[in-house]
C-alpha cells in the first residue's frame, strides 16, 4: 500500500465527528488512513480542503450555514478535488447526493465495515487519478 | 358547553334577523332578545347541571321529553319576571316566545345527538390512534450516533442516554389516548432534551419557569415534546450561535397554560411542512379531548416564534 489515505472530517456535532473519529481508527488495519482535520461546519470545511488537498472529505449533509451539499458543489470546481463521502442520519438527500458524483453515501450510525468500503473504493479512485 | 352558548345565540341573531330584515333594526332586536336568552342560558345550565346525574338515569327519549320541559319552565319564569323590564312583549307574546324556546332546544338537542355520533367512542378513538405522533427519524439515528460516540470514552453517561431513549420510545410506541399527568409529560420532555444536549452541546440551552406547573393536571400524553422537537429542529440546529428554548408552564384558575420560546429565523417555506403537521396533530388531539375550551396558537415577534397551549385544568379523569 502506498501513502496514507488523506481524510478531513465534517459534521456540525462533536459525537458525530467523535464517532467518525473511533470508526476511522477501527479501519487502520485495514487500509492505511490518516486524519487531517475535521471541521463543524461548511465554511470551515471548503477552507481546509483548499489548504490541505485531502484525499477523502467524510461530510454531513444538514449542517447550519452552508450545508454538505453546497460544500460538495465547491470541492467540484477544484482540479483535483478529494472524494465526497457523505453522511447523513436519514435517507432524503441520495438522490441529491449522487448527482454531485458523490463517492458513497452512508447512513449514521456508521459501520465500519461500510466505511472501510467506502474508503476502499476511494483509494482505488485515487490509484486511477494517479495513473 | 361553549358550543351551546354561541349555538343559541347565533339563532338570537337569527331569530332577529327573522322578525325586522332591515340593518338598523335588527340589532335592537337582538340585543332585546340576547336580554331574555342569557338568563335563560344561565339558568339552563344550572338546572342541567345539578339534574345531570339524575337525567342520565332516564331512557334516551324520556331524557330528551324532560330537558324539552325544562327548558320552557325556565323560558317561561324567564319571560314572566323579565316581561315589565324589558319591552320585549311588544315583540312577542308567551306562546311565541315559548315556541321560540322549544325549536331552540329541539335544534340544540338535535346537534349535539349528531356531534355525539360524529364523536362517538370508537371513532374518536380511532382518530386518537391514528394521530399518534411521530418522531423525527433523523432524531433517533443521531442520538444512537451520540451514544455510540460515548460507549467507549464514557460508558457511565452512554447507559444513562440509553435509557433515556427507552423511556422516550416505550411512551412514542404506547397507546397514547388517555390523558397523561402534566409531571409525566414533563419527565419525558426533560429525558428527550437531554438527548439532543448530548448532540448538540452548548449550542442548546434550556429555561424551564415550571414554579406554578399543577403536576397533577391531566393532558394529551406528547402535548409538549413535539414541540420541543420543533423547537430544536427550526430553532437551534439551524445555527452554529448557541440558541435558548424557554418553556413557562402555569396554572391561571380553571387554564393551565404552556408556553414555549425558540429562536427563529424567517427562513421561509423550507422546513415549515413539517413544523405544520406536528401543529395540527397537537391541536387536533386537543380538540378530540377537550373540543373548544383547548387550543393551540402560534406567534412570530421579531427573531422569536412562540407556541401557546391553553387547556382546561382536570385532574381527575373526566
Amino acid at each position: 500500500m502506498s501513502e496514507a489515505l488523506k481524510v478531513i472530517i465534517v459534521d456540525d456535532e462533536l459525537p458525530a465527528r467523535n464517532r467518525l473519529k473511533e470508526v476511522l481508527e477501527d479501519c487502520r488495519d485495514k487500509l492505511s488512513v490518516r486524519l487531517l482535520a475535521e471541521a463543524s461546519d461548511g465554511v470551515r470545511a471548503v477552507e481546509l480542503m483548499n489548504e490541505m488537498a485531502p484525499d477523502v472529505m467524510l461530510l454531513d449533509i444538514r449542517m447550519p450555514g452552508m450545508d454538505g451539499i453546497e460544500v460538495a458543489r465547491h470541492a467540484q470546481k477544484l482540479a483535483a478535488p478529494p472524494a465526497v463521502i457523505f453522511t447523513t442520519a436519514f435517507d432524503a438527500y441520495a438522490v441529491k447526493a449522487f448527482e454531485l458524483n458523490a463517492i458513497d453515501y452512508l447512513l449514521k450510525p456508521i459501520r465500519r465495515e461500510r466505511l472501510l468500503a467506502a474508503l476502499q473504493k476511494a483509494a482505488a479512485r485515487r490509484i486511477g487519478f494517479s495513473k | 358547553m361553549l358550543r351551546m352558548l354561541l349555538l343559541v345565540n347565533a339563532l338570537g341573531v337569527l331569530a332577529a334577523f327573522a322578525h325586522t330584515p332591515e340593518w338598523p333594526g335588527w340589532w335592537n332586536h337582538f340585543l332585546l332578545i340576547a336580554a331574555f336568552v342569557q338568563p335563560i342560558l344561565l339558568l339552563s345550565l344550572l338546572v342541567l347541571c345539578g339534574a345531570r346525574r339524575w337525567l342520565a338515569k332516564l331512557p334516551y327519549r324520556e331524557g330528551l321529553a324532560v330537558v324539552a320541559l325544562l327548558e320552557l319552565a325556565i323560558a317561561a319564569l324567564v319571560y314572566l319576571s323579565l316581561k315589565n323590564a324589558i319591552p320585549l312583549s311588544e315583540l312577542m307574546g308567551l306562546p311565541q316566545f315559548l315556541l321560540c324556546t322549544l325549536i331552540a332546544t329541539c335544534i340544540a338537542l338535535f346537534y349535539l345527538d349528531l356531534r355525539s355520533r360524529a364523536l362517538s367512542p370508537a371513532i374518536t378513538e380511532a382518530r386518537l390512534q391514528a394521530l399518534q405522533a411521530r418522531i423525527r427519524p433523523h432524531f433517533l439515528f443521531n442520538s444512537i450516533t451520540a451514544v455510540l460516540s460515548l460507549m467507549r470514552a464514557d460508558p457511565k453517561r452512554a447507559e444513562r442516554a440509553l435509557e433515556d431513549l427507552a423511556d422516550l420510545f416505550r411512551v412514542l410506541m404506547a397507546d397514547n389516548r388517555q390523558l397523561v399527568p402534566l409531571q409525566d409529560e414533563f419527565i419525558l420532555c426533560r429525558q428527550y432534551l437531554e438527548l439532543e444536549q448530548l448532540r448538540l452541546g452548548e449550542r442548546l440551552r434550556i429555561d424551564w419557569h415550571i414554579e406554578r406547573m399543577p403536576e397533577e393536571a391531566l393532558v394529551p400524553p406528547l402535548v409538549l415534546q413535539p414541540l420541543l422537537e420543533n423547537a430544536v429542529y427550526h430553532g437551534i440546529e439551524p445555527s452554529s450561535e448557541p440558541g435558548e428554548i424557554t418553556i413557562n408552564i402555569y396554572r391561571n384558575r380553571d387554564q393551565v397554560f404552556i408556553v414555549l420560546r425558540n429562536p427563529y429565523k424567517g427562513d421561509g417555506a423550507k422546513h415549515h411542512s413539517g413544523n405544520k403537521m406536528a401543529l395540527n396533530n397537537i391541536r387536533e388531539r386537543l380538540a378530540l379531548h377537550f373540543d373548544v375550551e383547548a387550543s393551540l396558537k402560534t406567534q412570530v415577534t421579531g427573531s422569536m416564534y412562540q407556541v401557546t397551549i391553553t387547556l382546561p385544568y382536570t385532574a381527575r379523569r373526566p
